[in-house]
Protein backbone atom coordinates (compact mmCIF):
# COMPACT_ATOMS: atom_id res chain seq x y z
CA UNK A 1 0.00 0.00 0.00
CA UNK A 2 1.76 2.94 -1.44
CA UNK A 3 0.03 5.89 1.03
CA UNK A 4 1.18 4.93 4.15
CA UNK A 5 4.33 3.95 3.12
CA UNK A 6 4.54 7.84 1.58
CA UNK A 7 3.51 9.30 4.62
CA UNK A 8 5.98 6.98 6.65
CA UNK A 9 9.08 8.32 4.73
CA UNK A 10 7.72 11.43 4.71
CA UNK A 11 7.40 11.42 8.03
CA UNK A 12 11.26 10.25 8.85
CA UNK A 13 12.72 12.46 6.24
CA UNK A 14 11.44 15.56 7.74
CA UNK A 15 13.17 13.82 11.11
CA UNK A 16 16.18 13.72 8.69
CA UNK A 17 15.90 17.39 8.29
CA UNK A 18 15.84 18.41 11.80
CA UNK A 19 12.00 19.62 11.70
CA UNK A 20 10.18 16.59 12.64
CA UNK A 21 9.20 18.36 15.86
CA UNK A 22 7.75 21.16 14.18
CA UNK A 23 5.18 18.44 13.14
CA UNK A 24 5.27 15.88 16.04
CA UNK A 25 4.49 16.13 19.36
CA UNK A 26 7.15 16.02 22.11
CA UNK A 27 5.60 15.19 25.75
CA UNK A 28 6.04 18.78 26.13
CA UNK A 29 5.43 20.71 22.73
CA UNK A 30 2.90 22.41 21.02
CA UNK A 31 2.46 24.56 18.11
CA UNK A 32 3.70 27.46 19.36
CA UNK A 33 6.91 26.20 21.39
CA UNK A 34 8.27 24.04 18.63
CA UNK A 35 10.78 26.53 17.77
CA UNK A 36 12.67 26.58 20.72
CA UNK A 37 13.57 23.26 20.48
CA UNK A 38 17.49 22.53 19.80
CA UNK A 39 19.43 20.57 16.92
CA UNK A 40 20.20 18.62 19.75
CA UNK A 41 17.04 17.90 21.13
CA UNK A 42 15.97 17.26 17.54
CA UNK A 43 18.50 14.64 17.51
CA UNK A 44 17.72 13.03 19.95
CA UNK A 45 14.26 12.52 19.19
CA UNK A 46 15.11 11.33 15.80
CA UNK A 47 17.84 8.88 17.60
CA UNK A 48 15.41 7.55 19.38
CA UNK A 49 12.37 7.24 16.71
CA UNK A 50 15.70 5.19 14.79
CA UNK A 51 15.79 2.44 17.55
CA UNK A 52 12.13 2.27 18.13
CA UNK A 53 11.53 1.86 14.39
CA UNK A 54 14.09 -1.03 14.37
CA UNK A 55 12.50 -2.29 17.31
CA UNK A 56 9.48 -2.95 15.47
CA UNK A 57 11.32 -4.33 12.54
CA UNK A 58 12.44 -6.88 14.42
CA UNK A 59 9.42 -8.39 15.54
CA UNK A 60 8.16 -7.98 11.80
CA UNK A 61 11.24 -9.97 11.07
CA UNK A 62 10.13 -12.44 12.90
CA UNK A 63 6.69 -12.49 12.08
CA UNK A 64 8.16 -12.90 8.24
CA UNK A 65 10.27 -15.60 9.27
CA UNK A 66 7.29 -17.76 11.91
CA UNK A 67 4.61 -17.50 8.13
CA UNK A 68 7.09 -18.40 5.82
CA UNK A 69 7.67 -21.54 8.36
CA UNK A 70 3.76 -22.12 8.97
CA UNK A 71 3.09 -21.66 5.14
CA UNK A 72 5.24 -24.52 4.59
CA UNK A 73 3.37 -26.56 7.01
CA UNK A 74 -0.48 -25.94 6.13
CA UNK A 75 -2.59 -26.88 3.92
CA UNK A 76 -5.30 -25.30 1.34
CA UNK A 77 -6.84 -22.27 2.59
CA UNK A 78 -4.92 -21.70 5.94
CA UNK A 79 -1.98 -21.87 3.76
CA UNK A 80 -3.30 -18.91 1.31
CA UNK A 81 -3.83 -16.56 4.60
CA UNK A 82 -0.58 -17.66 5.81
CA UNK A 83 1.24 -16.67 2.56
CA UNK A 84 -0.65 -13.45 2.45
CA UNK A 85 -0.24 -12.47 5.95
CA UNK A 86 3.55 -13.13 4.86
CA UNK A 87 3.93 -10.46 2.50
CA UNK A 88 1.56 -7.65 4.94
CA UNK A 89 4.51 -8.28 7.25
CA UNK A 90 7.12 -8.11 4.82
CA UNK A 91 5.74 -4.94 3.53
CA UNK A 92 5.57 -3.62 7.44
CA UNK A 93 9.50 -4.52 7.23
CA UNK A 94 9.93 -2.95 4.13
CA UNK A 95 7.89 0.30 5.46
CA UNK A 96 9.88 0.34 8.79
CA UNK A 97 13.46 0.28 7.09
CA UNK A 98 13.28 2.04 4.63
CA UNK A 99 11.55 4.84 7.38
CA UNK A 100 14.94 4.12 9.61
CA UNK A 101 17.08 4.73 6.44
CA UNK A 102 15.94 8.00 5.76
CA UNK A 103 16.80 8.97 8.92
CA UNK A 104 19.92 8.24 8.23
CA UNK A 105 20.58 5.21 10.46
CA UNK A 106 20.77 1.42 9.46
CA UNK A 107 17.72 -0.86 9.78
CA UNK A 108 18.72 -4.11 11.71
CA UNK A 109 19.03 -7.23 9.67
CA UNK A 110 16.93 -10.31 9.95
CA UNK A 111 18.64 -12.94 12.38
CA UNK A 112 19.53 -16.37 9.99
CA UNK A 113 17.24 -18.53 11.89
CA UNK A 114 14.50 -18.03 14.58
CA UNK A 115 13.44 -20.38 16.81
CA UNK A 116 10.28 -22.07 15.44
CA UNK A 117 8.75 -25.01 17.27
CA UNK A 118 7.64 -28.10 15.69
CA UNK A 119 4.50 -27.58 13.22
CA UNK A 120 3.55 -31.28 12.19
CA UNK A 121 -0.06 -30.25 13.40
CA UNK A 122 -1.85 -27.66 11.24
CA UNK A 123 -4.41 -26.33 14.22
CA UNK A 124 -0.69 -25.61 16.37
CA UNK A 125 0.67 -24.05 13.40
CA UNK A 126 -2.22 -21.91 14.05
CA UNK A 127 -1.68 -21.19 17.24
CA UNK A 128 2.27 -20.60 16.87
CA UNK A 129 1.35 -17.65 14.79
CA UNK A 130 -1.49 -16.49 17.19
CA UNK A 131 1.23 -15.70 19.65
CA UNK A 132 3.56 -14.39 16.95
CA UNK A 133 0.57 -12.16 16.56
CA UNK A 134 -0.37 -11.14 20.71
CA UNK A 135 3.32 -10.63 20.98
CA UNK A 136 3.66 -8.12 17.55
CA UNK A 137 0.05 -6.37 19.15
CA UNK A 138 1.91 -6.00 22.68
CA UNK A 139 4.92 -4.80 21.26
CA UNK A 140 3.41 -2.18 18.84
CA UNK A 141 0.83 -1.06 21.85
CA UNK A 142 4.12 -0.40 24.35
CA UNK A 143 6.03 1.18 21.53
CA UNK A 144 3.27 4.23 20.23
CA UNK A 145 3.76 6.35 23.11
CA UNK A 146 7.31 5.85 22.83
CA UNK A 147 7.67 7.60 19.45
CA UNK A 148 8.30 11.67 19.14
CA UNK A 149 6.98 11.41 15.47
CA UNK A 150 3.01 11.98 15.30
CA UNK A 151 3.30 10.03 11.50
CA UNK A 152 5.44 7.25 12.85
CA UNK A 153 2.22 6.85 15.92
CA UNK A 154 -0.01 6.89 13.10
CA UNK A 155 1.48 4.46 10.91
CA UNK A 156 2.19 2.22 13.75
CA UNK A 157 -1.30 2.32 14.67
CA UNK A 158 -2.19 1.58 11.10
CA UNK A 159 -0.05 -1.64 11.22
CA UNK A 160 -1.46 -2.65 14.82
CA UNK A 161 -5.14 -2.83 13.41
CA UNK A 162 -3.74 -4.82 10.82
CA UNK A 163 -1.82 -7.06 13.31
CA UNK A 164 -5.20 -7.04 15.32
CA UNK A 165 -7.35 -8.03 12.02
CA UNK A 166 -4.74 -11.03 11.06
CA UNK A 167 -5.47 -12.46 14.84
CA UNK A 168 -8.96 -12.02 14.68
CA UNK A 169 -8.70 -14.49 11.31
CA UNK A 170 -6.34 -16.96 13.26
CA UNK A 171 -8.98 -17.14 16.13
CA UNK A 172 -11.53 -17.77 13.81
CA UNK A 173 -9.47 -20.33 11.88
CA UNK A 174 -8.76 -22.30 15.55
CA UNK A 175 -12.79 -22.36 16.12
CA UNK A 176 -12.18 -19.54 18.56
CA UNK A 177 -14.48 -16.33 18.97
CA UNK A 178 -12.54 -13.80 16.47
CA UNK A 179 -13.07 -10.80 18.78
CA UNK A 180 -13.11 -11.73 21.94
CA UNK A 181 -11.79 -8.28 24.00
CA UNK A 182 -12.80 -4.78 23.21
CA UNK A 183 -9.27 -3.88 23.90
CA UNK A 184 -7.00 -5.12 21.70
CA UNK A 185 -3.68 -5.37 24.12
CA UNK A 186 -2.01 -8.73 23.23
CA UNK A 187 0.63 -10.88 25.35
CA UNK A 188 4.26 -10.81 25.67
CA UNK B 1 -8.09 21.11 14.18
CA UNK B 2 -6.77 18.13 13.29
CA UNK B 3 -8.08 16.93 10.09
CA UNK B 4 -9.53 17.97 6.95
CA UNK B 5 -13.30 17.28 7.12
CA UNK B 6 -14.35 13.97 5.38
CA UNK B 7 -16.94 14.23 2.27
CA UNK B 8 -20.03 12.49 1.88
CA UNK B 9 -18.52 10.72 -1.22
CA UNK B 10 -15.42 9.53 1.16
CA UNK B 11 -17.85 8.18 4.08
CA UNK B 12 -20.12 6.34 2.02
CA UNK B 13 -17.17 4.88 -0.73
CA UNK B 14 -15.62 3.13 2.74
CA UNK B 15 -19.01 0.29 2.05
CA UNK B 16 -17.01 -1.45 -0.12
CA UNK B 17 -18.46 -1.59 -2.62
CA UNK B 18 -22.00 -2.04 -1.36
CA UNK B 19 -23.99 1.02 -2.13
CA UNK B 20 -25.36 3.03 0.50
CA UNK B 21 -28.52 5.16 0.86
CA UNK B 22 -27.42 8.69 0.85
CA UNK B 23 -29.22 8.59 4.34
CA UNK B 24 -26.29 7.04 5.37
CA UNK B 25 -23.81 9.87 4.86
CA UNK B 26 -24.09 12.49 7.73
CA UNK B 27 -24.05 9.87 10.33
CA UNK B 28 -21.11 8.21 8.37
CA UNK B 29 -19.51 12.05 8.04
CA UNK B 30 -19.93 12.42 11.80
CA UNK B 31 -17.99 9.42 12.84
CA UNK B 32 -14.95 10.23 10.55
CA UNK B 33 -14.67 13.89 11.66
CA UNK B 34 -15.41 12.91 15.45
CA UNK B 35 -12.00 14.39 16.09
CA UNK B 36 -11.57 17.23 13.58
CA UNK B 37 -12.25 19.91 15.59
CA UNK B 38 -10.96 18.73 19.21
CA UNK B 39 -7.71 19.99 19.92
CA UNK B 40 -5.84 18.64 23.60
CA UNK B 41 -6.39 15.32 24.71
CA UNK B 42 -9.25 16.18 27.10
CA UNK B 43 -11.29 17.35 23.78
CA UNK B 44 -10.31 13.93 21.71
CA UNK B 45 -11.65 12.20 24.73
CA UNK B 46 -14.56 13.93 24.55
CA UNK B 47 -14.68 13.27 20.86
CA UNK B 48 -14.18 9.65 21.25
CA UNK B 49 -16.29 9.46 23.99
CA UNK B 50 -19.01 10.61 21.35
CA UNK B 51 -17.75 8.68 18.59
CA UNK B 52 -18.43 5.48 20.64
CA UNK B 53 -21.73 7.17 22.20
CA UNK B 54 -22.82 6.82 18.16
CA UNK B 55 -21.20 3.30 18.17
CA UNK B 56 -23.73 1.97 20.27
CA UNK B 57 -26.35 3.50 19.09
CA UNK B 58 -26.10 2.17 15.28
CA UNK B 59 -25.28 -1.54 16.30
CA UNK B 60 -28.18 -1.54 18.53
CA UNK B 61 -30.21 -0.41 16.14
CA UNK B 62 -28.95 -2.69 13.63
CA UNK B 63 -29.36 -5.79 16.36
CA UNK B 64 -32.89 -4.50 16.89
CA UNK B 65 -33.67 -3.96 13.54
CA UNK B 66 -35.46 -7.16 12.31
CA UNK B 67 -33.40 -7.52 9.41
CA UNK B 68 -30.57 -9.43 10.62
CA UNK B 69 -30.08 -13.29 10.81
CA UNK B 70 -29.56 -14.65 14.34
CA UNK B 71 -26.03 -14.95 13.62
CA UNK B 72 -25.47 -11.67 12.57
CA UNK B 73 -28.21 -10.08 15.06
CA UNK B 74 -25.82 -12.00 17.55
CA UNK B 75 -22.77 -10.30 16.02
CA UNK B 76 -23.95 -6.90 16.53
CA UNK B 77 -25.06 -7.40 19.74
CA UNK B 78 -21.78 -8.25 20.66
CA UNK B 79 -19.99 -5.55 18.54
CA UNK B 80 -22.27 -3.07 20.20
CA UNK B 81 -21.67 -4.57 23.80
CA UNK B 82 -17.52 -4.02 22.77
CA UNK B 83 -17.97 -0.34 21.69
CA UNK B 84 -20.18 0.07 25.11
CA UNK B 85 -17.03 -0.99 26.71
CA UNK B 86 -14.95 1.51 25.10
CA UNK B 87 -17.27 4.16 25.69
CA UNK B 88 -17.08 3.08 29.53
CA UNK B 89 -13.17 3.04 29.93
CA UNK B 90 -12.76 6.78 27.14
CA UNK B 91 -15.56 8.00 30.06
CA UNK B 92 -13.49 7.47 33.06
CA UNK B 93 -9.78 8.65 31.36
CA UNK B 94 -11.87 11.92 30.34
CA UNK B 95 -13.12 12.00 33.97
CA UNK B 96 -9.20 11.66 35.18
CA UNK B 97 -8.82 15.25 33.12
CA UNK B 98 -11.72 17.03 34.75
CA UNK B 99 -14.16 16.68 31.96
CA UNK B 100 -17.65 16.07 31.71
CA UNK B 101 -18.90 13.11 30.49
CA UNK B 102 -21.97 13.82 28.86
CA UNK B 103 -25.07 11.06 29.58
CA UNK B 104 -26.44 10.67 26.48
CA UNK B 105 -25.43 10.73 22.90
CA UNK B 106 -25.55 14.16 21.29
CA UNK B 107 -29.57 14.63 19.79
CA UNK B 108 -27.89 14.72 16.61
CA UNK B 109 -26.22 11.56 16.28
CA UNK B 110 -29.47 10.21 17.43
CA UNK B 111 -30.91 11.97 14.73
CA UNK B 112 -28.33 10.58 12.13
CA UNK B 113 -28.43 7.11 13.08
CA UNK B 114 -32.17 7.00 13.02
CA UNK B 115 -31.91 8.98 9.55
CA UNK B 116 -29.30 6.57 8.38
CA UNK B 117 -31.39 3.47 8.83
CA UNK B 118 -34.42 4.64 7.49
CA UNK B 119 -32.66 4.36 3.86
CA UNK B 120 -30.62 1.25 4.31
CA UNK B 121 -32.41 -2.07 4.00
CA UNK B 122 -31.70 -5.74 3.93
CA UNK B 123 -28.48 -7.83 5.37
CA UNK B 124 -25.99 -7.31 3.46
CA UNK B 125 -26.60 -3.82 3.38
CA UNK B 126 -26.85 -3.47 7.36
CA UNK B 127 -23.71 -5.08 7.48
CA UNK B 128 -22.05 -2.67 5.23
CA UNK B 129 -23.48 0.20 6.77
CA UNK B 130 -22.28 -1.52 10.08
CA UNK B 131 -18.35 -1.73 8.27
CA UNK B 132 -18.31 1.74 7.18
CA UNK B 133 -18.91 2.90 10.27
CA UNK B 134 -16.45 1.14 11.03
CA UNK B 135 -13.82 2.39 8.76
CA UNK B 136 -14.59 5.79 9.68
CA UNK B 137 -14.23 4.67 12.68
CA UNK B 138 -10.93 3.99 12.28
CA UNK B 139 -9.78 6.48 9.94
CA UNK B 140 -11.02 9.14 13.04
CA UNK B 141 -8.77 6.86 15.59
CA UNK B 142 -5.93 7.29 13.07
CA UNK B 143 -5.96 11.14 13.56
CA UNK B 144 -6.57 10.84 17.02
CA UNK B 145 -2.79 8.77 17.25
CA UNK B 146 -1.78 11.78 15.96
CA UNK B 147 -2.95 14.17 17.71
CA UNK B 148 -3.32 12.97 21.70
CA UNK B 149 -0.36 13.03 23.98
CA UNK B 150 -0.86 10.97 27.16
CA UNK B 151 0.71 7.88 27.32
CA UNK B 152 -2.24 6.45 28.64
CA UNK B 153 -4.60 7.84 26.17
CA UNK B 154 -2.39 6.91 23.55
CA UNK B 155 -2.66 2.95 24.36
CA UNK B 156 -6.04 3.21 25.18
CA UNK B 157 -7.51 4.62 21.78
CA UNK B 158 -4.29 2.27 19.89
CA UNK B 159 -6.47 -1.03 21.61
CA UNK B 160 -9.43 0.89 20.74
CA UNK B 161 -8.63 1.64 17.14
CA UNK B 162 -7.47 -2.56 16.90
CA UNK B 163 -11.03 -3.92 18.10
CA UNK B 164 -12.33 -1.68 15.65
CA UNK B 165 -10.13 -3.25 12.81
CA UNK B 166 -11.06 -6.81 14.04
CA UNK B 167 -14.73 -5.82 13.69
CA UNK B 168 -13.93 -4.76 10.04
CA UNK B 169 -12.49 -7.78 9.12
CA UNK B 170 -14.84 -9.62 10.66
CA UNK B 171 -17.43 -8.15 8.34
CA UNK B 172 -15.77 -8.10 6.12
CA UNK B 173 -15.67 -11.02 5.82
CA UNK B 174 -19.58 -11.56 6.38
CA UNK B 175 -19.59 -9.58 3.39
CA UNK B 176 -17.52 -12.42 1.17
CA UNK B 177 -14.64 -9.77 1.35
CA UNK B 178 -11.21 -10.49 2.12
CA UNK B 179 -11.05 -9.42 5.58
CA UNK B 180 -7.38 -8.29 5.50
CA UNK B 181 -6.62 -6.47 2.19
CA UNK B 182 -4.26 -4.25 2.71
CA UNK B 183 -1.23 -4.72 5.00
CA UNK B 184 -1.86 -0.85 6.88
CA UNK B 185 -5.42 0.06 7.59
CA UNK B 186 -5.71 3.40 8.02
CA UNK B 187 -9.83 3.57 7.34
CA UNK B 188 -9.14 4.90 4.18
CA UNK B 189 -10.35 3.19 0.62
Amino acid sequence: MVAPRRAFLAAAGTALAGGVLAACGSSDDDSSGIATETGAEQSTAASADVAILNQALAVEQRSVAAYHAAAEHLPGARRVTAQRFEAQEREHADALAQAVMALGATPVSARDRYAIPSLDDPDAVVRFTMGIEQIAIAQYLDLIPKLSSQNLRGTFASILAVEAEQLAVLREQAGQEPVPDAFVRGAT
Amino acid sequence: MIAAPATRRDALRRAGGVALAASAAPLLVAVRDAFAAAGGDEEILLAALRLEQGLVVAYRTLAASGDLDARAAALARHFGDQEQQHLDVVSKQLQTLGGVVPSEPAPAVVKAGREALTGVHGQAALLAFAGALEQNAIAAYYVAQQALRRAEFLQTTAAIMANEGQHLAVLREALGRPPVPNAFETGQG
